[in-house]
């Protein structure tokens, strides 16, 4: 008995001996330190011209590279690494890539790809690698188009590349519904008109011979409604993108007024604000059905509804309170709770695509902002300040706002802003000519 | 009489002088220029015709250009307050309506077809893991072997201790000890509202507190008795086994290497903050916590093989992803050439764990 004791005493001494050197290691730890604050800072990217892999791919692969590296550096995020001050010079798509290279100049993201246009057909395709940490990030994508399409296969890349390292959707693939202008500010003439999110292939959609509003977007982006004053009076029309064929939401008997309108997340109903006898309520339009619900019913003015994603509440403003605030109610209609809660006057709200955050427009001390908050009115932060800032939208991953600002005078004029909802990388988006009124399309892709 | 000749011959010569040359010396009057316009003879019947007429009709305005956009997107506006650059102040006159649009040319399609194989590594690189996705995992904190625990060499003082022993009078460091409360210095209460001489309400000083009772001294049981282990042959043996293993080269004696200052400390983390670059990460990554592990190499590089996500808290499985990603860029970014760390502490800072808080840059 006293033998097997000795003997465990033995092995355990022995086991604790050669043990010890490690358990004391593990009893020391690693050094642990918390980081609390970082920079914030534009990540330097390398886009080497993409490969073209026959000649008639060479624009093509000129111009894929330029427009996507136009998409990272207009977000405010991304830096790009001039070409002229690269080290390594990609030829071969498949070869391997020299990370040494590429972290000597600081790019952190590296994002290669090649050109091909054969048969009809353009193919793009692309790798994005994490230079520092020295392995590709995310997988190799190919596209494939008509070589019209050479636009929006760049749109793609650059959404990929957006979306692997910042963890949020892209919105390069999108397009933009505005309000285009021309003429004196006492003569102004109004049409609608589209284009790429960044300004490309501007299309008419009316012609200027009646005033038009506040357009907006299907959630599917293949129709667009806005306010019309087509018929003498402002009217809600329902378009078709496509074909440009428009009609009058519904016969609104009386010759009432209807404006504001939006469209429900799932896209079978539209709501919009209508003139009954000198008061405006907020009013539901089943489109199938064509059954019309009032959803208010006060003695104030309620205008600028806007669906929460999930389409179980609306929130709008009203002057209920004798002062233009923000409201949220359930979309059948019912009790409204007011959510603005500074000084000054809140309008336009518009819900965020992802739920959190509800933009809107402030006048206050004879300025107006672009702001968000919470949807319960906490936590309110004003983007911009200037003489007129109105109207926000939303980008479709809810990161960057577009709005009309207008400079003050008589030559003033408007002109269609962007933001993003950190208050920075505010921009002027290029249009052709005096616009106002954006509304951002759901992605394309 | 000579000089009067000479007078008389001077003035002359320079009288003819300025006849020939002054006038081009002097300004001439400026001409008055008028305008010549013809003019031409209308009859009654031309004017009648002539006033009749409309006006021509302004130019028909098509689709107004568009501008070689979209790459170069416009630099912001120098200020908030600067009025931004817009649109040129438009022509007074109205423009005419432009004619109805026609279809609207429908986006062409492109369409991801393929994904693409992955590439080797290239030669030199680093072999990855091959599967590199940071899974949480739980951080070794104990040795793997199971270690008897050795018998205490001295025995520890309760951290309580919950009865002093008395100082000896003899050697005890007088201090200024007070009471709890001083004894009262007058027959009567007087409370502040009655304090006659406005003197201050407050305390002027604190009392001081009571020093530190002296550690008890340990306890004179001889450290030296014999033990069964000691005085047993075999109990001997594995005690200098021990001392063998406890003794052999190469091996990191984390406990004898000198402790990191502070000031390393803190200049390591500064070193991996400055590259810690939160602005490109989606809101939600921008609200996750990570902690990393790694090792370094003892010229203070991280091996890249070795980063490791070991917890994660407060967002989406993507937002985490970004966030470790943002993580590992700024360890190996920064320690491409090594952290400035002392080398003869390697044992303290050769593994290490990060804590990537972003509550402080959150945007709320």
């Amino acid at each position: 008995m006293l033998t097997r004791r000795r003997l465990f005493l033995a092995g355990s001494a022995l086991a604790a001996s050669t043990a010890l050197p490690g358990a004391l290691l593990a009893q020391a730890g690693p050094l642990r330190i918390e980081i609390t604050e970082g920079v914030i800072e534009p990540l330097p990217f390398a886009l080497p011209r993409f490969i073209a892999l026959n000649s008639a791919a060479a624009d093509a692969a000129a111009d894929i590279s330029r427009v996507i590296a136009a998409d990272l550096r207009g977000t405010g995020l991304f830096r790009q690494i001039p070409e002229d001050a690269h080290i390594s010079t990609v030829t071969n798509f498949d070869a391997p890539v020299q990370y040494p290279d590429w972290q000597a100049i600081n790019a952190q993201a590296l994002i290669t790809g090649a050109v091909e246009q054969s048969g009809g057909r353009l193919t793009v395709r692309f790798r994005l690698y994490d230079v520092f940490s020295g392995q590709p990030l995310g997988e190799g994508l190919q596209f494939s188009g008509s070589p019209e399409s050479w636009r929006r296969m760049a749109h793609n890349v650059a959404d990929q590349v957006y979306e692997r390292i910042t963890g949020e959707g892209g919105y390069f693939d999108t397009r933009v519904v505005f309000v285009h202008e021309e003429g004196p500010k006492n003569a102004r003439l109004k049409r609608l008109a589209i284009m790429d999110y960044d300004g490309a292939n501007v299309q008419f959609l009316t012609d200027s011979r009646a005033l038009v509003l506040a357009p907006r977007f299907s959630p599917q982006g293949d129709r667009i409604i806005y306010t019309s004053y087509e018929s003498g009076r402002p009217q809600v029309y329902l378009m078709n993108v496509a074909t440009v064929q428009r009609q009058p939401l519904e016969a609104i008997p009386g010759g009432n007024m209807t404006f504001s309108p939006r469209f429900s997340p799932d896209g079978a109903r539209v709501v919009f604000s209508m003139e009954q006898g000198g008061n405006s309520d907020l009013f539901a339009l089943d489109l199938a059905s064509g059954q019309r619900t009032q959803l208010t019913n006060a003695p104030s003015i309620e205008t600028a509804p806007s669906f929460s994603p999930d389409g179980r509440q609306i929130v709008f403003e009203s002057d209920r309170s004798g002062t233009q605030q923000i409201y949220v109610m359930p979309a059948s209609g019912g009790q409204a709770t007011r959510i603005s809660r500074g000084s000054g006057r809140y309008g336009t709200p518009v819900w965020s695509p992802r739920g959190d955050l509800i933009a809107f427009t402030k006048q206050e001390a004879g300025r107006f902002h672009i702001g968000v908050m919470r949807t319960n009115g906490s936590e309110e932060r004003l983007l911009t300040a200037s003489f007129l800032d109105e109207g926000p939208t939303w980008a479709p991953n809810g990161r960057v706002l577009m709005f009309t600002r207008e400079t003050a005078g008589a030559d003033g004029a408007p002109a269609v802003y962007s933001v993003d909802i950190s208050g920075r990388n505010l921009q002027r988006v290029a249009t052709p000519g005096m616009a106002s009124d954006p509304a951002w399309s759901p992605s394309l892709s | 009489m000579r000089r009067a000749l000479y007078a008389s011959g001077g003035v002359h010569a320079a009288i003819i002088l300025w006849v020939a040359v002054g006038g081009t010396l002097t300004r001439p009057s400026e001409e008055i220029e008028f305008d010549v316009t013809g003019v031409t003879i209308l009859s009654a019947a031309e004017f009648e015709r002539m006033t009749a007429q409309d006006f021509p009709a302004p130019a028909v305005v098509t689709a107004p250009p568009v501008p070689d956009l979209p790459e170069e997107t416009p630099p912001p506006p120098a200020s908030e307050d600067t009025p931004p650059e817009v649109a040129a102040a438009p022509d007074p006159t109205p423009p005419t309506p432009d004619p109805t649009p026609e279809a609207v040319e429908p986006a062409p399609q492109a369409e991801v077809t393929d994904t693409l194989a992955p590439l080797a590594p290239p030669s030199g690189a680093p072999d990855l893991a091959p599967d590199d996705t940071p899974t949480p995992e739980e951080a070794p904190r104990v040795a793997p072997l199971p270690a008897a625990t050795p018998e205490p060499d001295v025995e520890t003082a309760p951290d309580v201790i919950e009865q002093a022993s008395t100082p000896d009078p003899a050697e005890a460091v007088v201090e200024d000890q007070q009471e709890a409360a001083p004894e009262a210095a007058t027959t009567e209460i007087v409370t502040e509202a009655e304090e006659p001489s406005g003197g201050p309400l407050g305390p002027i000083a604190s009392a001081r507190p009571a020093p530190r009772p002296n550690r008890p001294a340990p306890d004179p049981a001889p450290a030296d008795t014999p033990t069964e282990a000691a005085v047993d042959p075999m109990a001997a043996a594995i005690a200098d086994a021990v001392a063998d293993a406890q003794t052999q080269p190469d091996v990191p004696t984390s406990p004898g290497s000198p402790p990191i200052s502070e000031a390393v400390r803190q200049g390591f983390m500064v070193a991996v903050r400055n590259c810690w670059n939160v602005g490109s990460l989606s809101t939600e990554a921008q609200g996750t916590t990570v902690a990393i592990t790694f090792t370094m190499d003892r010229d203070g590089v991280p091996d890249a093989v070795s980063l490791r996500m070991t917890n994660a808290s407060g967002g989406s499985d993507t937002a985490i992803q970004q966030a470790f990603e943002a993580g590992r860029r700024a360890i190996l970014r920064c320690g491409i050439n090594g952290y400035d760390l002392p080398p003869e502490s390697y044992d303290r800072w050769q593994r290490v764990e990060i804590i990537f808080n972003p509550q402080g840059m959150r945007l709320r």
